[in-house]
Parts: C-alpha cells; structure tokens; sequence
C-alpha cells in the first residue's frame, strides 16, 4: 500500500480508500473487511470516534463482533453516501465553524436509502446504528419504522411485526377499556 | 478499547427458519422503541399497548389531545363558519346558529372522550402496596394535555396531581385552547395546585409549559427552573408577569412568554432593581403585547431574545452577565434612532453574540454614530434587511464595535407582491479615517451587485487589515440554531458566470490605494 500523506487529497474518497492512514477497517461478526473514510467514521459514529481518538483501531480489521456482515455493510454505505451527500454550499458554511444544527427529518436520499432494505436488514441496521453510536442513522431508521406503524390498528401491527399477543382475553379487553377513547372515532 | 454493552434480547433466528416467526421489533430495547413511539401520533403510540404485555410496560411520554379525538366535520364546520364571517359575504344568521351549535356539539363530544381518556390513565395507576402491578405502573417523564375548558376539564385537576406525584412527571404542559364562541376574557384553566398537598411531589416539576391557564405562586416547586407561558389573555394584569422576576426565592432560569396579552394602556413590564435574587439566565419575549420592556437588574441573565409582531421598546439596567441577544424589529418602528439606536446606546456593551432581523422596510436607525461602544461583541447578524436600504448603514455597528470578529449580513430579497419598492435614501459618509484591528470575516447573503453592497464589501477590507474572508453570497438565507445562533444556508446555485465572479474577486482585493491580495473571497 502506497503511503500517501499528501493534504489535499482528502476530498477523493476513493483515494482515501486507499491510503489506509485515512480509513478505517472494520470487521464484520463473520469475518468481512468494511473499509470506510475515517473522518466519516468519526463524525457519524460516536462510538467510532471515541476508538479513533482513543487509538483502539486495529489495522487488520476492527472486530465489530455484534454486526454482521450485512448489517455493517448498509453502515459503511451509508457513510460514504452521507460524505458525498454534502453539496458544496455546506463545506463553505462548515468551514466558517458554525455549531451545524442536526437535521431532525430524513433527507430524500436516506428515505431511499431505508426504503429499499428488507425487514430483516432494517432492524439489523437499526441494532447496528446503535450498538456503534450513529444518532443520525438512528433518527432515519426509527423514523422509517414508526412510519410502518402509523395509523395501523394493534391488529395490523402485530401483523406487520409479526408481534404475539400475550395477553388474555380477558386482560384484552380489559386494557381496550381503558384506551376506548384512543380508539374512538367519529 | 470503549465498548458498549448492551444486552441481547433475542438471538436472530438463522434465515431460513422464515421470517414469519420473528419478532424484530420487540427485541429491540426499550430506549430504541421510545423512540420510535415518541414518532407517532398519541392515538396510535398508547394504542400499541394493546400489542402485547411489553408494551403496555413501556414508559413513554404521555400527550392526551383533544385534537386528536376532534372529528373531520368539526374542522370543516369551523372553516365553514369563518367563510360565513368573511367581509362581503351576506350573514346568514340561522346558519350560523346551526353552524355553532354543531362545533359545540363537537367539543363537548371530544372532551368527554378525553375525559374516558384521563380516567383510564388514572385506572390504570394502580393503588400504592399492590405488589403484583407493579410492572403496569406507568412511568412518565413527559405529560402534555390539550383540552377545551368545558366542565368535563375538571378530569386535568384529579389528572395532575397523580402525574406529579405517582409517575413521576417532571415536564408538564397544559394548553387549555380556547373554545369557539369564547366570551370570558380571561385565564381559561386554574391549574389546580390547592391539590398539590405534598411538597415532595411537588418539588418534581421542572418544567411547566401553560397556555391559556392561571398561573400558580411559583415559590412552592423548587425544581422549576423552566417556565413557559403561551396564548395569556389580553387581560392578564402586568404584575402578574413582573411577579415572574421579583418573587423571592423564585428558582426559575429559563422564562419564555410567547404570544401572551397583558392589560392596561401603557402596556409597559418594568423589571426592578427587587429582582436581584433572581436566578433567570434566559429570557425569551415573543409576539407579546408589551409596548416597553425595562430591565433594571438581572444579575444572572445570559440571554435575552425579543421578537415578534409589535416592536417592543428595549431598556436594559444592570445585566452584567448579558452575553447573547436576539431582537426582532417590525413595522411600527418608530423613525428616527429607534428602538435598536435605544437598546443599543442602553446597557447593552458586554453582549457578545448579537443578532438583528427586521420585518418591514422602515428605518429605523439615523446615521449618526451610537453613543455606546459594544466593547464585548464579538459576532454580529443583521438579518432581514429589506433591499430597499442602504445597506452601508451597516458601518454604524462595525464602528460602534471595536472587538467585531465575525459580520454576517443579510439582505432580504424583495417581495413580489409589493409594487416597486422604493429605494431609502442614500448615505452619505463623511470623509474621515477610521481603522478597525479585529474584523476577520464579512458575509453579505443575499448579495445582488448594487454598487451600494459592492461599496460595503470594498469599504470592509480597505478599513480592517485584519480581514481573513469576504463572502458574497447570492442566493443564500440565515437558517437559525436555536435563537441566538445562525448558519448561512444556500437555496440555489449561484447564475454569475466565473468572469463576473473574478470581477468581484478583484474588486474586493484591490482598490486604486490598498491591496489585500490575502483575503480568500468567495463568491456563491
């Protein structure tokens, strides 16, 4: 691997790629090499970041032993998609340091971004987001589930979610008493 | 090596058991899923709790709106009226009759199905030293209502000091809306805190949020440090609101009154110098009615926003804690100084963050060099300014501002339905040796090429030898942090081809005696 010290080179990503005193290597549960911009690394993941500054970086692969590869592939995507998604009127701003304000709704490219994960995948991103600290990913994904609740009957969730009823029947109705008035409609 | 545990709820089933069989959602952890419900609507996030006993256990914030049980029609009915009321329509008066007697119908109707709604919540709270409940105890950081204050309202009185003192709510807020065809003029709802007996429970609260309702002696909720009150009607006395600042022993830090009403003709809320106990850091005046604002003596005040419709008239005393300011000017400034030249000449020298928008192109300052030095201020926003001025005015502050760091100035765009604007009057500036040693970047949004912009943008490097950066920024817009901070944002490309911004680059770096062949510009 050629090393590459240069300054300006920082805007090419996939040059960084290859110098790997600017990228992270991360390790999947079974196995799998992820490599991704460290500066991207540190500014989404507080986890990352923290094992960055903290030196904890193995150069042979991170073990990230609770994400798997799949998981931490749709991570990795989704840091280098949040790098190039910065338009070139936000690094002007960023450079004059100005406290940057956290957008609170997903942009359109992470709607399509979660939009087009399975089930399975979603909620392995989701657990992935968390265990490494990614606020932002978190917001997209969770925003993204509580869209597939919103205004579905418990029946139709459960459905969705393939959720079990543990109640009785009799605690059932109990409990639907209670909210009648949630379920109230004119 | 920092890690984070966290542990497993469910071990993923391998793929090919089918996906039929797992439950995804509930292994996640509780924080995850609050916040996910924090995310939906109140109907839907307490429906859940019919899912399965996980999630009837979950805490969450609790929001009971009447809004959220409001039918279609009543919208419907409410436009329909208003259509009715509307000039150069005919009235029709049993229409209307019949129109108002279906919105009443709807509101009482939605009350009593809040009301079933506070009384299940309160059912559901089981009695103290039923061991077994204990999982169904509801555990609540958050607790919202929104009613009408009909009679079945009185369900919020048995609603709150159960909140308080059982679940634990530390952030309430009671937003009592007006009902329609309201004729009492004055706070809708007492908030009930006779019924707060215990002073445990009620040391909880530390933050409360009312709208519309009376608000309760203060003095007795030691955690309070936040108040806001919303929507107070027109004939709240003053002293209620000056109360606020001088009652002993207050503990509130953050005060915000938001579109609140106040009595009498002077209108004026003089803060004395018997405030000196008091602990506010932050305060927030928005849209309200006062007319003057006088602050005498705030000892621990840090930040101080007044914005909104009707100008207020600013004075400050002793604040000399007083770091960042926001302030909002509208159309009814008077000519002349003004209420900024006011506010300005006043006590306002240690601020060091401070931002300016204006509403409605009227001057509001003379060019006259300010009497006072803003010797603290460091970071400057002059936001909103209507195109039609002469935006070298702008040399007043920097003048006035000898510790200036960071200058960011916004022009607004001219409105399309207002016919030709006319352009204000020009300034001229005496001829006469000004020097300044900090300015290190100036930014003009909304920059549109009059020779008057160009003229500042020139003026700025020429003066400060300290200059780093001049941006020019057409089609960009201040996008606020918070209230008492801002970025400058984008909206559309930037026409100028790359030879107009050359032109401009060079403007900005040489003139027929200086040259500052250093400063990055940037034209976008």
């Amino acid at each position: 691997m050629e090393v590459d010290k240069g300054k300006g080179e920082a805007e090419e990503t996939r040059k960084v790629a290859e110098a790997d005193r600017d990228t992270v290597t991360l390790k999947s549960s079974d196995g799998k090499l992820f490599e991704v911009s460290k500066e991207a690394a540190a500014r989404l993941s507080t986890v990352l970041a923290g094992m960055i500054a903290g030196g904890s970086i193995d150069d042979n692969g991170t073990d990230l032993k609770q994400i798997g590869s799949e998981a931490l592939e749709n991570v990795v995507d989704y840091c280098n998609k949040h790098a190039n998604s910065i338009p070139s009127a936000a690094l002007i701003s960023s450079s004059i340091s100005f406290n940057t304000a956290p957008f609170k709704e997903p942009e359109e490219w992470e709607r399509k971004f979660v939009d087009r994960l399975s089930h399975d995948a979603l909620f392995d991103l989701v657990e992935a987001a968390n265990f490494l600290g990614m606020e932002r990913l978190l917001d997209v994904t969770c925003h993204k589930i509580s869209e597939m609740m919103k205004g579905k009957s418990p029946d139709q969730i459960r459905e969705v979610f393939n959720i079990k009823n543990d109640y009785t029947k009799e605690e059932l109705e109990e409990i639907r008493q209670e909210l009648a008035w949630a379920f109230y409609d004119d | 090596m920092p890690r984070i545990k966290r542990p497993r709820r469910c071990e993923r089933l391998s793929s090919n058991a089918g996906d039929a069989a797992t439950d995804h959602l509930s292994a996640l952890p509780d924080d995850l899923l609050r916040l996910i419900l924090r995310r939906l609507d109140t109907r839907t996030a307490l429906s859940t709790a019919v899912l399965a006993r996980r999630w009837a256990r979950l805490p969450r914030d609790l929001e009971l709106r009447v809004a959220d049980v409001l039918p279609r029609r009543y919208h419907r009915a409410l436009a329909l009226h208003h259509s009715r009321l509307a000039p150069g329509v005919v009235p029709d008066a049993p229409a209307l009759l019949e129109l108002d007697a279906l919105i009443a119908r709807c509101q009482r109707r939605a009350m009593r199905a809040f009301a079933d709604g506070v009384t299940g919540l309160l059912m559901e709270s089981p009695a103290a030293g039923d061991g077994e409940e204990d999982d169904h105890r509801r555990q609540a950081k958050n607790l919202r209502l929104e009613f009408f204050p009909t009679e079945e309202a009185s369900c919020v009185d048995r609603l709150i000091p159960t909140a308080l003192a059982t679940w634990g709510v530390e952030h309430l807020e009671l937003v009592a809306r007006p009902p329609h065809l309201d004729l009492y003029d004055g706070p809708a709802y007492a908030f009930p805190h006779h019924l707060l007996s215990d002073e445990l429970h009620r040391s909880r609260l530390r933050s409360l949020t009312l709208a519309n309702c009376t608000l309760p002696p203060l003095h007795r909720y030691s955690a309070l440090s936040e108040l806001v009150l919303r929507d107070m009607p027109a004939s709240t006395p003053v002293s209620t609101y000056r109360r606020l600042f001088t009652s002993t022993g207050s503990p509130l830090e953050t005060l915000r009154l938001v579109s609140s009403g106040c009595a009498g003709t002077a209108r004026r809320l003089v803060v004395s110098t018997g405030s000196s106990t008091s602990r506010l850091r932050e305060l927030v005046v928005d849209g309200c009615s006062f007319l003057a604002i006088e602050l005498r003596a705030l000892p621990m005040l840090e930040r101080l926003a007044c914005l909104g419709r009707n100008t207020v008239e600013l004075r400050l005393g002793s604040v000399p804690r007083l770091a960042h300011v926001s302030l909002a000017f509208s159309e009814r400034s008077k000519p002349g100084h003004g209420e900024l030249g006011c506010f300005l000449d006043g006590g306002a020298a240690g601020v060091s963050t401070l931002a300016v928008r204006f509403t409605r192109p009227s001057r509001w300052i003379v060019p006259r060099p300010l009497e006072t030095k803003l010797t603290g201020l460091r970071r400057l926003l002059v936001a909103d300014v209507p195109s039609s001025w002469d935006v070298t005015w702008t040399r007043l502050l920097l003048m006035a501002a000898p510790a200036l760091e960071v200058m960011h100035i916004h022009v607004a765009p001219p409105e399309p339905d207002d016919e030709e604007e006319k352009s204000g009057r020009e300034i001229r500036w005496p001829a006469f040796k000004f020097r300044h040693r900090r300015l290190r970047e100036v930014a003009v949004a909304g920059f549109g090429r009059t020779w008057r912009q160009i003229f500042l943008v020139r003026y700025m490097p020429r003066v400060c030898k300290t200059m780093q950066r001049v941006l020019l920024l057409k089609d960009w817009c201040v996008r606020e942090i918070g209230l008492w901070d801002w970025e400058l944002v984008q909206q559309q490309e930037c026409p100028w081809s790359e030879e107009e911004k050359m032109v401009l680059r060079k403007q900005v770096k040489y003139g027929r005696y200086w040259c500052r062949p250093h400063i990055e510009v940037v034209v976008g």
